[in-house]
């Protein structure tokens, strides 16, 4: 097949990650250097012994050689180990272990329906407003999406827990067990995220509807739904998935909210906590961690466009 | 003035500006007003529901709800507005630059920007947050915000100018001699204004909201300042008790958030001189044009068992009547070319034949092909009788083939769905067709894609398509209008070819007089939506009639006519389709109207000469 | 005396293993009041000979001179002075027209580049009025803005505008390729009554060989980047020599007359990868393809020699075929 050039494809896309995670790796651990004054003073205040500064800088690594503190941080970091909170004395590796997953399980949820949602959803869009049928839809289409799509997840959160918790009393407001309780925090996370992606899926169909390959593909008498499978939805799904890969990203910044207005556990939740007790080696852990999920998702999204769309090996320098 | 005008035609654009402009106004005198009210503890009254005096309840500290949001307006749209203008100040010198940058180092700055971007925006601010401490306070956060930001507009700056470098206006006024200072200002900001002045209005829509967030989760705006983001999240701890209290802060942030992304949008929209000078077309009493007189006048060229028959077809378009009665007929392996210059509608008429019309355009008439009414066939057999009967060759061979799909999958779709093919016998069958059109190394064409081949193999191979079922019937609209000379010549062979050993009819549609003179046996000659002259090709220098067609011969640079002749040209322009003037259209630039071309149409019929003509001026001699 | 001259010229796009030699060992010369046509199919290089002129790309190797001063470096082809001499007419009407200036502050803005007594407003505008006429342009063009007019009309701003620098040196490039038969012929009247009238020189460029017999005196034949014929109009078309220019001509249709069987097979190879030797040899139809004791053309480039008078032929075995 095109190897030579699947190689280096891969090659590129992957030596682009290894560099992004250096680059996070430095920068995370570059954090606590670079705030101003004395983190020790910042975390102890101004009435601990020199004992305990001693202590804190230890921990924090500040009184080694930075190139020897960097090289211990990322070793330690690759085997997991992201030294000890200051709050609650526990390895910060245990935490992120238990909190991933519920923050993965809300996430990963939210991304499957923005996907399996959004591009059904736009086509059907596209295809009854296409050519100027149904004004009015449209403009309700139009409106909706933009409304909808581009509100926060928490503001979105705050109008589903109105509607759905208070008013109907259908789902708990916050903690509750079972598949009941992830309906409106997933729901919340992904409802602007489907409207908004699926905005776009359908100002894309329209577009692939009125190129020169769809009337092609119309003169040789091809069914509809033929037209719209085979011919269009390849097209789409090119812009689809680099947007639905851009919008990952933006579910694990709203998965930081969902928790908190939710009361989840999660890294989200342990993040905003660790800030407002200045609990900084836990900061960093989840920076880093959150960082490099996305990072290693939006490469895999990368890739898989490369499999989808012969074009992007050709374009791509 | 011209952009209040502009402003103007919009409703939902006024309405977003409006409320934009209560906003600021808002936001400067509020803390002045009411300021003290926010502030007042009311114990009696603690997260009371909405009652007349606090029309939106009070908070846990009996606090009036809605005066505090109405003095957190100019916190946070303040703080919206700060950190869009920060990133702008930090993103455009970066998108300025990376343009700049020759086309060899810039994927580097590309790239950083990319990845940037793709990273959530709020893990960068908390970083940031988390460096910059307490001590930078409110400026602190507002850099926090801008620098995720910044990327977003150094991109949209980066390819905005790159766009515009790369048009010819900008080359030409180079060339001119217009200095960079000048061209910057007038060529490059105002071009790229429109796009700007939206993005950063809906930037601060983003801001607003991002800086409601960080104080919603409790670590952007700190007590005892307030913004919307924490009487938000004031208001979900008492969720319960007072939905009000929530409600009223999302709305608030909701309402300034959509307000400043519709506002920006409408505003540039109403500067862009395009909007100014757009008028609506005129009207000639709202009615289309005059059409063929309803008596029909038999169409036949000649032949009894025509291929394809077109009786009086009309299309229609809105209020423009872009084909009109248009009448003609071609026999059995006939090859026949219709001419005709923009806006003739020869186009449309290729495109109304094939039923391949956009939705939303009327057709009217009879077009028959194989002697069936394709009015009168019921949707599935007429696919397959089109599918099968009829091909298409576009003019465009790179656009009119899908890019994301093998040459192989598309050559073969037709046949495999109309005469039920299997995989096999249709890939045979494509090799053999392509073989056919003369296309080196077939087998390997199946699995490569469209951009893979030159514009020459690609016209080849959408002729090869259209042959997979044995069509009576091509259509081939300008289909070598993309090529070179030399390439056009071999893909006119290759038509004259098909046309003689398949012995399927063909209509080639073209603006090129020449090429069609040397290539059909007969031409129909286009203009305002109307035939006005059908002669056999041959004829066409000597006996043409019709004093369009003669004007034509005369402005085409043909390479027998004396190099000193000059051209003639044809004055004025061809009438707009929706206001076609009465009698015949081409009277206006026409060397021999009369009275009687400016009061009456007409008709296409036989002239003893042995054409079809339509021209009243056609029986008098003198039009030689 | 030639107003323009060429010798030599080379540009090249890109470096090393991707570069792409657009244009190699060119040379033309413009005369006073007449015009050069340069013709050729896409990927020739012709549109980078103009680009070339007025300084829009660096050239590589190669000299250029106006009136005899030398003008190689770009500096030189930016300069003021030269700008003022030599214009260029794009092909697409358009976008070559920025879509936010007013016609009338396009011709303003060429005319301050003039400088001299064009500084003053008044008399700017007083000519601005005289050049809309010249070109038959209503005078409340000025007003006006480009996507207000059609395509041939643009052009003819186009033209006004490079008239308004006080160029007398025009480079059209394609400048009708994009507009309708009939418009075409209004706007080459004009041209040809514009240089009747201001003794203006012209290198007129395009793809059309039938517009350039019309319009030029002499032609410049370009293949692959290389001038393959170079001959008075009228001795070009009677008695084309260039296999590559005969295929030309034999591929044109005509009014009168059947068509004749195409007479070249095959595409033009990539302009990144040209063949070695004569570029024309892969698809010549008296080239080693028809005749292989012909090895010469895989080995050596033919140069420009002269057959007769004017007329000269990058060609190892050129044979004059009349028409």
């Amino acid at each position: 097949m095109l190897t030579g050039r699947w190689m280096g494809f891969l090659g590129r896309r992957l030596l682009g990650l290894v560099v992004v995670l250096a680059f996070l790796l430095l920068a995370t651990f570059a954090m606590v250097r670079l705030i101003p004054g004395d983190p020790a003073v910042v975390v102890l205040g101004q009435n601990g012994t020199p004992e305990q500064y001693r202590q804190i800088d230890h921990l924090l690594g500040v009184d080694r050689p930075w190139p020897q503190q960097l090289a211990e941080y990322v070793v330690r970091a690759l085997h997991g180990d992201f030294g000890t909170s200051f709050a609650t004395k526990q390895p910060v590796g245990d935490l992120i272990r238990e909190r991933i997953g519920p923050t993965a399980e809300l996430a990963g949820l939210a991304l499957a329906v923005v996907l399996l949602l959004s591009v059904p959803l736009g086509m059907v869009a596209a295809h009854l407003t296409a050519s100027g049928r149904r004004p009015r839809l449209e403009v309700a289409w139009t409106t909706l999406t933009a409304v909808l799509g581009t509100m926060p997840q928490y503001l979105l959160a705050t109008l589903l827990i109105f509607l759905f918790a208070l008013q109907l009393r259908l789902l708990p407001v916050a903690g509750g067990r079972g598949w009941q309780a992830l309906v409106l925090p997933v729901a919340s996370l992904s409802l602007g995220p489907t409207l908004a992606l699926a905005r776009i899926v359908r100002l894309q169909v329209l577009d692939a509807l009125a190129q020169d390959y769809v009337r092609t593909a119309e003169s040789k008498r091809l069914p509809l739904l033929t037209i719209y499978v085979r011919h269009v939805l390849p097209n789409v799904l090119t812009t689809a998935l680099t947007v639905g890969g851009l919008l990952f990203s933006s579910l694990i910044a709203g998965t930081i909210f969902i928790e908190q207005i939710f009361v989840r556990v999660g890294m989200g939740s342990s993040l905003i906590g660790a800030i407002q007790a200045h609990d900084y080696p836990v900061i960093q852990a989840d920076v880093l961690v959150l960082g490099m999920t996305v990072v290693v998702v939006n490469t895999i999204v990368d890739i898989l466009l490369g499999v989808f769309d012969p074009r992007t090996l050709a374009t791509e320098g | 003035m011209a952009f209040l005008r502009a402003l103007r035609t919009a409703p939902s654009a006024m309405l977003a500006i409006a409320v934009l402009l209560l906003l600021l106004v808002i936001a400067v005198l509020a803390p002045v007003l009411l300021g003290h009210t926010a502030n007042q503890f009311d114990f009696r009254a603690i997260s009371a529901p909405p009652s007349l005096a606090h029309p939106l309840g009070t908070d846990r500290l009996g606090r009036d709800l809605l005066a505090r949001l109405l003095v957190a307006t100019r916190l946070s749209i303040g703080m919206g507005l700060l950190a869009e203008a920060l990133a702008y100040l930090i993103g455009v010198p970066v998108g300025a630059l990376t343009a700049l940058v020759g086309p060899r180092w810039r994927p580097i700055p590309m790239r950083v920007i990319d990845t940037m971007i793709a990273f959530p925006g709020l893990l960068v601010t908390i970083y940031l947050i988390t460096i910059l401490g307490p001590r930078l306070g409110l400026v602190g956060l507002a850099v926090g915000l801008a620098v995720p930001e910044a990327f977003r507009a150094a991109r949209i700056v980066s390819t905005l100018a790159l766009s515009i470098a790369g048009r010819d206006y900008l080359a030409a006024a180079r060339v001119v001699g217009v200095g960079w200072p000048r061209l910057v200002l007038r060529y490059l900001i105002p071009n790229m204004a429109e796009t700007m002045v939206t993005s950063f209005s809906v930037g601060v829509s983003f801001m607003i909201v991002a800086f409601s967030g960080l104080s919603f989760l409790g670590i952007g705006v700190q007590p005892p300042n307030f913004d919307w983001g924490r009487l938000l999240s004031e208001g979900v701890d008492s969720f319960y008790e007072t939905p009000a209290a929530a409600l009223g802060p999302a709305a608030f942030i909701a309402v300034a958030a959509l307000a400043f992304a519709y506002a920006g949008e409408a505003v540039a929209h109403a500067a862009n001189p395009r909007v100014w000078t757009a008028a609506p077309p005129e009207r000639a009493n709202g009615r289309p044009g005059p059409s063929e007189p309803p008596h029909r006048l038999p169409a036949r060229g000649g032949a009894p068992d025509p291929t394809l028959l077109v009786e009086d077809l009309h299309v229609r378009i809105g209020d423009a009547e872009i084909v009109s009665g248009v009448s003609f007929s071609i026999g059995p392996g006939e090859m026949v070319g219709l001419v005709g210059e923009s806006g003739s509608g020869k186009t449309m008429t290729a495109l109304a034949i094939a039923r391949l019309l956009p939705a939303g355009a009327a057709v009217e008439g009879e077009v028959s092909l194989l002697g069936r009414r394709l009015a009168a066939m019921p949707p599935k057999p007429l696919a397959r009788f089109l599918g099968t009967e009829l091909a298409f060759v576009f003019q465009d061979p790179m656009s009119s083939f899908n890019p994301a799909l093998t040459m192989g999958r598309q050559l073969t779709e037709g046949a495999r769905r109309h005469r039920h093919l299997d995989l096999r016998a249709a890939a045979e069958a494509a090799v053999a067709r392509l073989s056919e059109v003369n296309v080196p190394a077939p087998r390997r064409i199946l699995r490569q894609y469209p951009h893979e081949l030159s514009g020459g193999m690609r016209q080849r191979a959408m002729i090869a398509m259209g042959l997979m079922n044995s069509p009576k019937l091509l259509i081939c609209d300008e289909p070598t209008t993309a090529l070179d000379v030399t390439i056009q010549a071999q893909i006119m062979d290759l038509l004259a070819r098909v046309n003689r050993e398949h012995g399927a009819a063909v209509l080639l549609i073209s603006h090129n007089l020449a090429l069609v003179r040397q290539s059909c046996s007969r031409v129909l000659v286009m203009y305002a939506g109307r035939i006005v002259e059908d002669l056999a090709s041959e004829r066409l220098l000597s006996d043409a009639l019709h004093p369009y067609t003669r004007s034509l011969l005369a402005a085409v640079p043909d390479l027998e006519r004396p190099r000193g002749a000059p051209l003639t040209a044809i004055p004025g322009q061809p009438p707009d389709p929706i206001a076609r003037p009465p009698g015949c259209p081409f009277h206006p630039r026409c060397p021999l109207a009369q009275d009687r071309c400016r009061r009456e149409l007409p008709p296409l019929v036989a002239h003893p000469g042995g054409q079809r003509v339509a021209c009243w001026m056609a029986e008098v001699e003198a039009v030689r | 005396m030639s107003i323009l001259e060429a010798r030599g010229l080379t540009v090249r796009y890109g470096a090393g293993a991707r570069a792409l030699t657009a244009v190699e060992d060119v040379d033309l010369a413009l005369q006073r009041g007449r015009t050069l046509g340069l013709v050729g199919e896409s990927g020739c290089g012709k549109s980078t000979v103009a680009r070339a002129l007025v300084g829009l790309v660096p050239i590589v190797a190669g000299r250029v001179t106006l009136d005899g001063a030398d003008c190689t470096s770009q500096a030189a082809r930016n300069s003021a002075r030269y700008r003022r001499r030599v214009q260029m007419v794009f092909q697409d009407p358009f976008s070559s027209l920025n879509p936010r200036m007013s016609v009338g502050t396009l011709l303003d803005e060429a005319l301050q580049a003039r400088g001299g007594e064009f500084r003053s407003r008044r008399r700017r505008m007083a000519e601005s009025a005289h050049l809309l006429e010249l070109v038959g342009l209503p005078s409340d063009a000025l007003s006006r803005y480009p996507h207000q007019f059609s395509g041939g009309q643009r052009q003819r701003i186009a033209i006004g505008r490079a008239l308004a620098v006080g160029a007398d040196v025009l480079i059209l490039d394609e400048v009708t390729s994009a507009l309708d038969v009939s418009v075409q012929a209004t706007v080459l009247n004009l041209l040809q009554d514009l240089q009747r009238h201001l003794s203006l020189s012209y290198l007129f460029i395009s793809h059309d060989l039938s517009v350039v017999r019309l319009m030029s005196d002499e032609v410049l034949v370009m293949y692959l980047g290389r001038v393959v014929e170079h001959a008075d109009t009228e001795d070009l078309f009677t008695r084309p020599c260039h296999p590559y220019t005969v295929a030309l001509l034999k591929s044109i249709p005509s009014l009168r007359g059947r068509r004749e069987p195409a007479p070249l097979s095959g595409d033009p190879p990539d302009p990144r990868h040209p063949p070695a030797g004569c570029r024309f040899h892969t698809r010549c139809p008296v080239g080693p393809l028809a005749r292989p004791e012909r090895t010469r053309c895989l080995e050596l480039h033919p140069r420009l020699a002269p057959e007769a008078g004017h007329h000269q032929v990058a060609c190892h075995f050129a044979e004059a075929s009349p028409r």
